[in-house]
């Protein structure tokens, strides 16, 4: 037991020490962002590229869906999110989600913000700043 | 007995499996294998909820419950499942926390900085804390060599860390005691129960058990031998041959720390007695106690005894100070029992208890005392001990020794249940 516990000491240790001095030092690098979203009539999944270009602002986007629409997008293969009237496609970000995946897809194709503030349990504070951030890359329209 | 033997084994597994099982039960939306960090996220869920219940249940452990000694047969054995448990417990910690650092750091290492850094979120916070606590506390309880008394003092710290681990399990973002109220009326219990025994023991100092004092009424030492009786003040203790107690010295010489000590009077004698080697720090200020110094007695514990070993003849073997337990078995055996002690020592001079053992063989039939000197009779083998009348074989020496005559005892044909001993140093 001894040794198998010095063994998961030496992994832990180096593996966090990995995880917090790297994030700090990428986090201390200039964002470079280039963010592509589509406006199109016929909805299609955002494209976005993780920060590694170049800065340039993001326009908003035009098109706007009303609730009948976004309940269309219910499934993981096709999922839109409603949230503070804003709409989300986060087919992409499924496998990503530190939550899981099932905490999304219970909210697919629906009114999504309460969910999306309080980390789905209805009450207390939601995501972090860093997720607003992320969720941006991921929007397509507005509520109609 | 085989059953039984297993019966604290099986308690811990229930107690680390029960949360998991609810987890998987009432949480079936959760269960997702499609990615790695799904993968991850199932991780480092199950490991928290069982490590949650398993170190509550630890904390109760540590409390020297009677209940607890029973399933665990004897409160050393109760000691090692909870250093077993420890260590389980923050195995599965670590993988938690790396399993939960892992879904951030698979998308983003910003990410999963930003998650982990200091100040973003108190549970998250209060958790980290407490992991690194528990993780010096274990480093310097299991790999460093150090006094008893910062010994107690890193148990003291990692028990209280109950009340950490407890606030992150409640109020952690996405915690599965928010989602699941089976899990949470669970682990609640476990949680309120362990911080509870924690403040009444640690921080009340209190105990469980009644504690009796005592005043020491002689003190004599020879060849790095102690022997003290004491004499009752407010009540007599109640003990069987065999058990121990923990003595507290209310005495200059000493520190105030709680030691246990096998009881080498009689069971029926009116005073107690103590026979304590010179061999660290605390048992070597020992020496200096003087009669009327006070002790706080708090037990009896032990399963060492003739109500739990029945069979009407035995072979005893005792290994230096092991001698202990043997002085009260001697003068408590019973005349329907019969008893050959191997009283084993390096050299003659070291035999100080031999006489009086001699004596009460003298005016027992049913008691036979072989001592045997190192230096000039060899070691003794298991070979030399075997009776074939014998039921039961009673060993208490230091633990490496007793685990070779074990092994010689069972390699000529003695079953391993036939064999005791009690694990002498419960650190």
């Amino acid at each position: 037991m001894k040794k198998l516990l010095a063994v998961l000491l030496v992994v832990f240790t180096v593996y966090m020490s990995y995880v917090f001095v790297g994030g700090f030092i990428e986090s201390q690098q200039p964002k470079k962002v280039d963010v592509t979203v589509t406006t199109k009539s016929t909805p299609t999944p955002t494209t976005v590229t993780p920060a590694t270009t170049t800065t340039t602002p993001v326009s908003a986007p035009t098109a706007s869906y009303d609730v009948a629409e976004i309940a269309r997008h219910n499934v993981r293969t096709d999922c839109w999110l409603l949230i503070n009237n804003k709409i989300y496609d986060v087919t992409a970000y499924f496998g990503k989600h530190p939550g899981g995946a099932s905490t999304i897809a219970a909210d697919c194709g629906k009114e999504s913000t309460v969910s999306y503030d309080t980390y789905g349990s209805g009450s207390g504070s939601g995501h972090s700043g860093r997720a607003d951030s992320l969720l941006a890359e991921y929007l397509i329209g507005v509520l109609k | 007995m085989h059953i039984k033997k297993f019966q604290g084994l099986v308690a811990t597994i229930i107690v680390g499996a029960v949360p998991v099982v609810l987890w998987f039960v009432f949480n079936p939306a959760a269960i997702d294998y499609s990615t790695n960090i799904a993968i991850a996220n199932v991780v480092a869920r199950v490991t928290a909820v069982a490590a949650i219940s398993l170190f509550a249940f630890n904390v109760i452990l540590s409390a020297r419950l009677a209940i607890f000694e029973r399933l665990f047969l004897g409160l050393d054995r109760t000691y090692r499942a909870h250093r077993l448990i420890g260590g389980s417990v923050l195995a599965l910690l670590l993988i938690h926390a790396m399993a939960v650092t892992f879904k951030y750091s698979s998308s983003s290492l910003v990410g999963a900085y930003e998650f982990l850094k200091p100040g973003t979120n108190l549970a998250l916070s209060i958790g980290s804390i407490a992991l690194f606590v528990m993780i010096s506390a274990v480093i310097v309880s299991v790999y460093i060599k150090v006094k008893y008394q910062w010994f107690v003092t890193t148990q003291r710290v990692l028990g209280a860390m109950i009340i950490f681990g407890t606030y992150h399990s409640l109020f952690a973002k996405g915690s599965d005691l928010q989602l699941n109220l089976p899990l949470l009326l669970f682990l609640g219990a476990m949680e309120m129960s362990a911080i509870m025994v924690y403040l009444y023991r640690s921080i009340f100092h209190n105990s469980f058990k009644q504690e009796y004092q005592y005043t020491v009424d002689s003190v004599k030492s020879d060849q790095g031998i102690l022997d003290v009786w004491l004499k009752p003040v407010n009540g007599q203790i109640s003990y069987s041959a065999g058990q121990f107690a923990f003595f507290k010295f209310d005495s200059q010489a000493v520190d105030s720390e709680s030691h246990p000590f096998s009881f080498g009077s009689g069971s029926a004698d009116d005073r107690i007695r103590i026979v304590v080697k010179d061999d660290g720090d605390y048992t070597h200020k020992l020496f200096d106690i003087k009669a009327g110094d006070i002790a706080t007695v708090e037990g009896p514990y032990g399963y060492f005894t003739l109500n739990r070993i029945k069979s009407a003849n035995q072979v005893w073997m005792a290994g230096g100070i092991g001698i202990a337990p043997f002085l009260s078995l001697a003068h408590s055996l019973p005349s329907d029992r019969k008893a050959t002690l191997y009283y084993c020592v390096a050299t003659q001079a070291q035999a100080i208890f031999r006489n009086e053992l001699e004596q009460i063989a003298a005016k027992s039939k049913n008691f036979k005392v072989i001592t045997i000197c190192s230096d000039t009779d060899g070691r003794i083998n298991g070979k030399t001990m075997i009776d074939k009348s014998a039921g039961d074989y009673l060993l208490c020496a230091s633990l490496p020794f007793m685990q070779s005559i074990k092994a010689q005892l069972i390699a000529e044909g003695i079953k391993a249940s036939n064999i005791h001993y009690e694990e002498f140093g419960l650190k």
